[in-house]
């Protein structure tokens, strides 16, 4: 394994305050949210088990005999399945499928093998996520915007939307240092923080 | 290439900024060497991304030596000293610059034709022997030039399917740059999505040129009067969609260094350039306010 202070870019001299805020920076850059149905999330998700490892590790050597976890465990669980959440009710339980396992131009022959006469709002919506991992932006945007149009009351659809036109403007958290949203920040400190005092 | 993915100088320190000039003059001699003194000529801004970024991956430390320009025996430059890295850089600036040549001697007019027409007869070689260096991405650029020609001559087809060709391209180019298999997946997005941006930027810098010119234009569908602002409103959406995902997949990366160069570039001085490109009116570079 890996050096978990090398993990976290900081040397071992580094206060507790120091290491909380080099991994929360990280935990940022990697958050699942950023990368959800991107073709590269599950290599977002690698990279916050390794953060999230390191920083277990360093807290429990740090306290000689602590057990207790303090990091962030959002990824997996909430986030891994969540492309593949509703597919057992679905028409296209197989193309949410392949998208998944980000098979997504086989997802898309099977998309395209629908008549156009049968094409309903999920159509849509999955065919907007697989001309987003394809890299087509903003033909992906005008699908799922039309997927809305079609089922304005689908939250899934609608939680897509949103994601896609905030990355189309200036203000959006990508990558940078500040522009994170204040809600989230303040979650993963708050949780940064339960982790050391409580035990 | 067209130079729109280039630093923000400004915000530079002094140290970054030498760095950046170091690697620019490391590409710009090994091109020197490979290719001869001509092909110096079709180095770019963007190229010197893709070199810093070729750098920032590499195992082993980079060091810098001073050295004179023979073009500027006056200044003293640093220099990277295994510029022998950037040898695959230059064999692909080469191979991407020399279509890009090929596609300005067919839809431009004038000297800049007459200029570009010089310029591939000149390189012939050159660009002969790159191929045969980089036979892969040397077919890869081929086929897209072709896909790029067949889509501007067809019907009106999306923005995306516009970029594509562009973009694969870019992308082939970038997943070259490593072995390693999680890397070159994350280039080849990177690649993907910047080379859409580089297209896109290219389109909305030209759409009254073209308009003009009555020429192909992926943001000009059947419009007989264009609303420009609109178009530009657009196209800024498209450009800001793709760069973040840029950021994104640069994110995943393992930079060893020059990420205070390369965030520049991504975060600011591409930022810087698509402003004054979408808001041609403000003519001057807005830094501070926005930042992707």
């Amino acid at each position: 394994m890996k050096d978990p202070y090398e993990v976290l870019g900081v040397p071992r001299s580094a206060t507790d305050d120091e290491i909380k805020a080099a991994y929360r920076k990280l935990a940022r850059k990697y958050h699942p949210d950023k990368y959800t149905d991107n073709p590269l999330s599950d290599l977002a998700q690698e990279k916050m088990q390794e953060i999230n490892e390191a920083y277990d590790a360093i807290v429990k050597e740090r306290r000689t005999g602590g057990s207790s976890s303090g990091s962030y465990t959002g990824g997996q669980s909430n986030y891994g399945g969540g492309s593949t959440g509703s597919a057992g009710s679905s028409r296209y339980a197989d193309v949410r499928r392949l998208l998944a396992a980000n098979r997504y131009m086989d997802a898309e022959t099977l998309l395209d093998g629908v008549p156009s006469a049968g094409r309903d709002a999920e159509w849509y919506y999955l065919k907007g996520l697989v001309l987003y991992r394809k890299g087509w932006l903003d033909d992906a945007y005008n699908h799922v915007q039309r997927a809305c149009q079609m089922d304005p009351y689908n939250s899934e659809y609608r939680n897509q939307l949103n994601r896609m036109s905030g990355s189309r403007g200036y203000t959006t958290a990508a990558g940078s240092d500040n522009g994170m949203c204040d809600c989230c920040c303040s979650l993963l400190a708050a949780d940064c923080l339960c982790s050391l005092c409580c035990r | 290439m067209f130079g729109y993915v280039r630093i923000l100088k400004e915000e530079l320190t002094f140290s970054q900024y030498e760095d950046y000039r170091g690697i620019y003059c490391s590409l710009c001699r090994r091109t020197g060497k490979r290719y001869g003194h001509v092909a110096r000529l079709l180095l770019s801004y963007d190229m010197t991304f893709v070199a810093a970024l070729r750098l920032a991956l590499n195992d082993q430390p980079v060091v810098f030596c001073k050295g004179r320009c023979p073009y500027n025996p006056f200044a003293k430059r640093q220099c990277c000293q295994e510029s022998a890295v950037l040898d695959t850089v230059a064999d692909m600036s080469l191979l991407l610059c020399y279509g890009q040549l090929q596609d300005t001697v067919t839809d431009a007019r004038g000297p800049k034709q007459w200029g570009a027409w010089l310029l591939t007869k000149w390189l012939k070689k050159a660009r002969r022997l790159a191929g045969e260096r980089l036979p892969e991405l040397a077919a890869t650029v081929e086929e897209c030039l072709a896909a790029q020609a067949a889509c501007e001559s067809g019907m009106a087809v999306s923005p995306d399917a516009a970029a594509d060709a562009t973009a694969r391209m870019t992308a082939a180019m970038m997943a070259a740059l490593s072995a390693d298999d999680r890397e070159r997946r994350i280039l080849e997005r990177l690649g993907y999505c910047l080379g859409r941006w580089i297209y896109f930027m290219d389109a909305a810098d030209d759409l009254e040129k073209d308009v003009k010119a009555n020429a192909f234009n992926p943001f000009l569908q059947s419009e007989r009067e264009p609303d420009f602002a609109a178009l530009r409103l657009r196209a800024e959406q498209t450009l800001c969609a793709s760069l973040n995902e840029c950021i994104s997949a640069y994110d995943l990366l393992d930079i060893r260094r020059f990420d205070g160069i390369l965030r520049n570039i991504l975060q600011k001085g591409c930022v810087a350039g698509q402003l004054l490109v979408t808001h041609p009116e403000r003519k001057v570079r807005e830094t501070n306010e926005r930042s992707v």
